[in-house]
């Protein structure tokens, strides 16, 4: 990357979208595998 | 918004001393590895022990233990405290207060893991690194073992002693991030340690010596989850030292929140230890309240594992965006994926991420009672010591044997490699690993030899034999690079070199709240929770105890 793409922005004007979105879709991704974990155990039926 | 900070030239002497650290550490990770794969060739019918049999090194359990205590406990633990020690020595800009208190620590870590290794070695320790009474080691298994933390002990206490002397040469002054964070993670250890000191003292080496005719088993377990959960985040620590405070650097940003980085390390103080019961929801002994509680604080844990991963994206993508990047995601394209110090931490994120979805999905109570003791488990723990910190302290010895040694990395783009290959191995190796868990296959067994296999089983064990493979590529090609670089006569030109990378915060620290850089209220909070959480439980455990379980010698 050259130097002509250094964001001129002062820092405290960053706000960091892309990692809200990335935390989003960790939480996401959470969600889904723990759900289909529950899944995979409910569809094999009660066990005692 | 900072200057960047002065350089602090660490003298040959220390840079020796934190090298020897990673000697010992290397060295063991190197040893210890070739038996993790062989595991795994175990387990999908290619039993490669036989090999080994001329050596005394053919039996799986014996290896298995290698395995553990070289990586899970040697590899981090000499590592980790190589790198603090230089981290308080750069962060702090001065040397050790007592420089011999260390190396007395040091030395004592060494002669710990000679005694230890023995033992091992001859077949009289094949316990496992979590060594669960009754199975019965050597007497000097168990008390290397308390030398090696003992040394580790004494380490921490340098720190401590450097850090007071720092305080009174600079009053008013807020700790540097990595400083604070190095010695909350030493008194973390400290604190959590001390479970598993008086599992050995009281019971385990009392046994082995013959002084008592037995154990008691769920006192044993529980005394070693006490420091067992908290080890994870001793091992994690450190790698998270370098992602908040030298990542944003190398990636070319900066800390998005000094204040974020304290309070997630004060908060893994907090809540790493009093959660250990989690890892015995299927022991009798502990009544369901107690496991209810510690589920509860499991889940407080994540809050500060989430923060983390708040405050690190963030730093990132600020640093992406300075060089360029683009797009609600884009920006990820941005960053220096072709350093190797850069791309090892990146991945062992990524990685750290389904080690962390893992590891909140089996801190609940009906997940966990069908996946406990199964593959699962270890399938979860290499996400997090074998790939957050392993990988990371790839990227970090990428960095810092070039700096201790004044000497070049050998390879950088094969460095790069040996990222790409752990992060394509483990992703392997731990999908199976956590699919065969949720099929019900035994950890720790010699599955190999098992008659129960069903077929249903084999391509998740041949895939985890495939991941071991090249695991072992990656790890390997990792060693030849650390000597390499280490050992070569090649030195870097005048004027060349590696700085040590500290990342400047985007506020300045010293408006960090006070409360965020005192020990004080910290640790009398950690004690509370700690004796609330635990103090019935071991009272109940301790006035019931029955030393009457007899040793079983693998």
């Amino acid at each position: 990357m050259s130097d002509s793409h250094v964001d001129p922005a002062p820092e405290e004007e960053f706000v960091p979208r892309g990692t809200i979105a990335v935390v989003a879709l960790f939480v996401a991704t959470l969600v889904l595998l723990w759900l289909s974990i529950y899944l995979i155990l409910i569809a094999r039926g009660v066990t005692i | 918004m900072l200057t960047q900070q002065s350089v602090y030239e660490v003298s040959k002497k220390d840079r020796r001393f934190v090298g020897a650290h990673l000697l010992v550490a290397i060295g063991a990770l190197s040893v210890g590895s070739l038996f993790g794969p062989l595991q795994a060739f175990e387990w999908s019918g290619l039993d490669l022990y036989g090999l080994l049999e001329p050596l005394g090194l053919g039996d799986y359990y014996k290896g298995l233990t290698i395995h553990g205590v070289l990586n899970a406990l040697v590899w981090t633990t000499f590592f980790i405290t190589g790198f603090l020690t230089l981290v308080m020595i750069v962060g702090l800009k001065r040397p050790l207060r007592y420089p011999t208190l260390n190396r007395v620590g040091f030395y004592t870590m060494v002669v710990g893991l000679v005694m230890a290794a023995i033992p091992i070695l001859a077949g009289a320790a094949s316990v496992l690194y979590t060594f669960y009474p009754p199975l019965a080691a050597s007497w000097a298994f168990y008390l290397g073992l308390t030398l090696v933390v003992v040394g580790s002990w004494i380490e921490g206490y340098g720190f401590y002693l450097t850090m007071a002397e720092w305080r009174r040469e600079n009053p008013g002054t807020r700790s540097p991030f990595i400083v604070l964070a190095a010695l909350i993670t030493m008194v973390m250890w400290q604190f959590a340690a001390l479970g598993i000191a008086v599992e050995i003292l009281t019971m385990l080496l009392p046994a082995a010596l013959g002084i008592i005719d037995g154990t008691d088993p769920e006192l044993g377990r529980t005394l070693f989850w006490f420091t067992g959960h908290p080890l994870v985040y001793f091992w994690l620590l450190p790698a998270y030292i370098s992602w908040y405070g030298m990542l944003p650097k190398q990636a070319g940003g900066k800390l998005f929140s000094d204040t974020l980085a304290r309070l997630a390390f004060w908060l893994f103080l907090l809540l790493s230890i009093p959660v250990g019961f989690h890892h015995q929801f299927a022991d009798p002994g502990v009544p369901v309240g107690w496991k209810y509680i510690h589920s509860i604080l499991t889940y407080g844990v994540a809050f500060p594992s989430l923060l983390t991963l708040f405050t690190v994206v963030a730093s990132l993508e600020y640093a992406a965006r300075k060089r360029g990047g683009r797009g609600l995601l884009g920006w990820i394209r941005a960053l220096p994926w072709g350093n190797p110090v850069v791309s090892a931490q990146l991945l062992a994120g990524i990685l750290f991420m389904f080690g962390g979805i893992g590891g909140i999905t089996n801190a609940s109570y009906s997940v966990n009672l069908v996946i406990h003791n199964t593959a699962w488990v270890p399938g979860h723990f290499h996400l997090t010591v074998a790939s957050a910190t392993t990988l990371s302290f790839f990227g970090i010895s990428y960095w810092l044997i070039p700096y201790l040694t004044g000497k070049p990395l050998w390879k950088p783009k094969w460095a790069s490699v040996v990222n790409w290959s752990w992060f394509v191995g483990m992703m392997i190796f731990s999908n199976a690993m956590h699919v065969l868990g949720l099929l019900g296959a035994p950890r720790r067994t010699e599955l190999g030899k098992a008659p129960y296999v069903p077929d249903e089983w084999s391509g998740h064990l041949f895939r985890m034999s495939l991941g071991g493979a090249i695991l072992l590529v990656g790890v390997t090609l990792f060693v030849v690079i650390a000597a390499r670089t280490a050992f070569q006569k090649r030195r870097f030109a005048a004027g060349e070199g590696v700085e040590f990378p500290i990342a400047v915060s985007m506020r300045d620290p010293q408006l960090t709240p006070l409360w965020l850089d005192r020990f004080r209220p910290w640790l009398i909070a950690t004690a509370v929770l700690v004796v609330v959480a635990y103090g019935p439980q071991l009272l109940d455990q301790f006035s019931n105890a029955s030393f009457n379980s007899p040793p079983i010698s693998p």
